[in-house]
């Protein structure tokens, strides 16, 4: 399903002549791609050390010390295009390759955990530590996709907008 | 009843809040629920000031969990690093965590119980080490703060009220908490 822009993207969408983006949408975005990196590099990293690969080998081959590395490779904030660079070249022996998409009319996904559980019983699920109720194996109603977040409507998933401050939260 | 049906009823009650993404695509491969308190922060009515940016922001980092993204994790309780994207707090047998929304200045963190593996309910939040005036919760200070105890008691209080008789998930591994958990 290919779902219009949101309130969240109306600037986005106005085009060149469009509003302002507001700042705390941009860091949004910025955030997103922080993370992003981040994990494309997490990822790259541990195909490697599958392969044997470990920081200390990583850091001897791009000459830095196995400190830094397991700083750059430690949380999102501390990536630069040329840590980024480096990284890759010495992990993966590859480069980034700049690419980009639209936030616009992307298709939400088809699979959410959340539903999955949903329509799954308890019996399958991870044990539960003790104190949890165990026994009932009820078959739980997949929320409708007009209220999960990712949904047209909502940013968040209402279970009951019955009061304005609920209807409010669903604005992203 | 289930725990599982506890946190569905929770959400249908309107008393718990199922993040999903700001903007469609990836597959939800965790689950985060919050509390009205997380929910109002990142619910995207923000303003343009510090506040919004730090929440939207953090908005982003709580997606991060729901997309299924490798998280590294401190398992130990006191040796988080700067870098751990997650925590588990001592005592580890009350089950709380938190997440460590680091970057920019003010740090945050979010505190929150497993209901199931990857199934976080956020709880509460609190910064990390200046007095923020939108969160009406004091900065945490140093570890050994008493401050410290007092989030996780309100962490665990707030689990109590939503799911009375139901403890958080506790595992014995990283793996049995999160998927994809990268312990170093």
């Amino acid at each position: 399903m290919t779902v219009s822009p949101r309130p969240l993207l109306t600037e986005i969408a106005a085009g060149h002549s469009g509003a302002p983006i507001p700042p705390a949408k941009l860091a949004y975005i910025q955030q997103r791609l922080r993370n992003r990196m981040f994990n494309f590099l997490l990822e790259k990293f541990l195909e490697g050390q599958r392969a044997g690969l470990t920081k200390a080998a990583l850091a001897r081959r791009i000459g830095k010390t196995p400190d830094l590395v397991n700083r750059w490779l430690g949380a999102p904030s501390n990536l630069t295009l040329d840590t980024i660079s480096d990284l890759l070249i010495g992990m993966a022996a590859q480069e980034l390759v700049p690419n980009s998409s639209s936030p616009l009319h992307q298709v939400e996904h088809n699979y959410s955990h959340y539903a999955d559980l949903a329509s799954r019983s308890e019996h399958s699920a991870p044990t539960q530590s003790l104190g949890f109720a165990q026994g009932a194996a009820a078959s739980l109603m997949a929320q409708p996709s007009s209220q999960r977040v990712g949904g047209e409507a909502a940013a968040l998933s209402l279970a009951s907008s019955s009061n304005s401050w609920r209807r409010q939260v669903g604005a992203i | 009843m289930s725990i599982r049906e506890q946190w569905k009823e929770r959400v249908k009650e309107g008393r718990l809040f199922k993040l999903g993404f700001g903007i469609p695509g990836p597959a939800e491969r965790r689950i985060v629920l919050m509390s009205p308190e997380i929910a109002e922060l990142v619910s995207g009515l923000w303003e343009n000031t510090l506040m919004g940016d730090r929440c939207a922001r953090l908005r982003a980092d709580l997606e991060n969990y729901l997309e299924g993204a490798p998280l590294t994790v401190c398992w130990q309780p006191f040796k988080g690093r700067d870098h751990h994207q997650i925590a588990r707090l001592k005592p580890v047998e009350a089950g709380v965590w938190d997440v460590r929304s680091v970057d920019p200045s003010p740090a945050l963190r979010v505190f929150f119980c497993l209901a199931e593996k990857d199934v976080m309910v956020a709880l509460t939040c609190s910064p990390r080490s200046v007095p923020v005036s939108w969160l009406e919760r004091p900065p945490l200070g140093p570890r050994e703060c008493k401050r410290w105890k007092r989030a996780i008691s309100e962490c665990k209080r707030e689990w109590g009220i939503l799911f009375p008789g139901y403890t958080p998930y506790v595992g014995e591994r990283p793996d049995d908490c999160i998927s994809k958990a990268i312990i170093d």
